[in-house]
């Protein structure tokens, strides 16, 4: 069987577009793991707001959840476990 | 030189693949592929996160304002900014709407009532108990003080539905005949003997005005309920089979002692007042020989164990006859009285009420007014533009 050897343009060619897509494959890769890590966090603090919503008893609650977590909007304000006659709930307020 | 059909066709692949540009586009897509693949998921777990965090952050928010507004003695309407997010309450036929618009442009919409007061506090309980004796009986119990039992509001169950008028409770004079040798004084009503039944009560309160009897049998009694419903009998209370609810609503029974009648431990499980049972309470057995306010659990006939998917309210003594399992609360201010030996009773505590945000109908309550609990609601269409009666006319 005859080979023929192929043009040094093609193999450049292929090799840039192999490169070029490794490369933008493992950025997406990396963007990929950066959101999955900020959903996990997210995650874990909707758990915890969530464990405080299904309150017992009325005992004040050891940790807080981080609200700036949740959104951009909420950053400078935090939670406050607030007692009232008519039962304990929870209050966002600005950060002071 | 002919070539094979076969070997031609794979020298054209062969010539496919040596390419190496081919292969590297094939290499890059293949790559690219898997790497938007990721991004997607991470993107779509990413959103759903979101979604469930921004419900919760504005359920947060709506329960802030509807405890800051509706708590105390005048509710009125509000709008207020909770961190970029607007919260309104406005009143919408007999409840509150909450309705909370966010930041990112999120809308959520809740209704709440707005209860007198808190319910009875020891409600929210598994298990709670009077005398300090019965306290190892009932495993997770709560030692209450008198005081703290639950008082049924007697303006309530003046308003409440009585049980002549529901379909599903009948009069029957003969079922106390076919448990007890002498029967019973007062009136007896029994719940339907078809194994699976519906409430249809107008209200959520039902007033037995004598005894009630879930009569023995086979298989369970299966009651569907779409909203709680709480069962006062002004009498005795006899389960003979095992009882499960289905559907959202939860089953209360409270057993009240009727006028002049008077609780006490049936210690020979004859039904009747007679040598030998200790009365509950000060003075001297009057009333009916049956007595008032208390609950059988088992009857003749029953099945070894009785699984009753409801909560109860003693207002008298607790009998066992079977071993028996209460899912809701179980509230006790008298003794347990076996009358078949080893017989036990477990509060499973499968569910429980929240006293301080939800109406339990046909008990004193206590504390001020409160909203009730959120309950999130779909999107709610914007009521429809008022439209006159008649249409206007031109003045002749």
């Amino acid at each position: 069987m005859k080979v023929h050897a192929h043009p040094m343009g093609e193999l450049m060619l292929a090799a840039l577009l192999l490169l070029a897509s490794i490369g933008g494959g493992l950025w997406l890769r990396h963007e990929a793991t950066a959101v999955n890590a900020a959903t996990e966090t997210r995650r874990q603090e909707l758990a915890c707001l969530v464990g405080l919503e299904t309150r017992a008893g009325g005992a004040v609650p050891t940790r807080f959840p981080d609200l700036g977590a949740f959104g951009s909007h909420y950053v400078g304000h935090e939670l406050v476990w607030t007692i009232a006659p008519t039962g304990a709930y929870l209050t966002i307020r600005p950060q002071r | 030189m002919k070539t094979r059909p076969g070997i031609g066709a794979r020298r054209r692949w062969w010539g496919l693949v040596a390419s190496p540009l081919l292969l590297s586009t094939v290499a890059s897509f293949v790559l690219l592929f898997a790497a938007l693949v990721a991004v997607a998921q991470a993107l779509a777990n990413a959103e759903c996160v979101r979604r469930r965090a921004a419900q919760a952050c504005a359920r947060l928010a709506a329960d802030m304002v509807a405890m800051q507004q509706l708590s105390g003695p005048a509710a009125e309407p509000a709008r207020i900014q909770v961190a970029g997010m607007q919260v309104t309450v406005a009143w919408q036929g007999t409840d509150w709407r909450v309705e909370t618009r966010g930041a990112d442009g999120d809308e959520f919409a809740f209704l709440c009532a707005r209860l007198a007061g808190a319910a009875p506090e020891v409600l929210g309980s598994r298990a709670a108990v009077v005398e300090s004796d019965v306290l190892d009986r009932v495993l997770g119990a709560r030692h209450i003080h008198r005081c703290e039992l639950p008082r049924v509001d007697e303006h309530a169950l003046a308003s409440a539905v009585p049980a002549d008028v529901t379909p599903t409770v009948r009069r029957d004079q003969g079922v106390a005949l076919l448990q007890w040798a002498a029967g019973t004084d007062g009136d007896d009503y029994v719940i339907n003997r078809r194994p699976k039944c519906g409430f249809n009560v107008t209200g959520d309160l039902l007033v037995v005005p004598g005894h009630l009897w879930v009569e023995p049998g086979e298989c369970q009694l299966e009651i569907e309920l779409t909203r709680d419903l709480v069962i006062v009998v002004r009498g005795n209370l006899y389960v003979g089979r095992s009882i499960a609810v289905r559907g959202p609503g939860r089953l209360l029974f409270a057993t009240v002692p009727g006028p002049q009648a008077r609780a006490f431990a049936d210690r020979d499980g004859n039904g009747r007042w007679s040598g030998g049972d200790v009365l509950r309470g000060e003075g001297e057995f009057t009333g009916p020989i049956e007595g008032g306010g208390n609950v059988y659990l088992g009857l003749n006939w029953s099945r070894s164990t009785l699984d009753l998917g409801a909560a109860l309210v003693v207002g008298g003594e607790l009998h066992l006859m079977t071993d028996a399992r209460v899912s809701g609360p179980l509230i006790v201010p008298h003794g347990i009285t076996a009358t078949t030996p080893g017989a036990r009773v477990v509060a499973a505590g499968d569910w429980a009420f929240d006293p301080d945000r939800e109406r339990v109908p046909g008990f004193q309550t206590r504390g001020g007014p409160r909203p009730g609990r959120l309950r999130e609601v779909g999107t709610i269409p914007a009521p429809l533009p008022e439209q006159p009666l008649y249409l206007p006319q031109p003045a002749r």
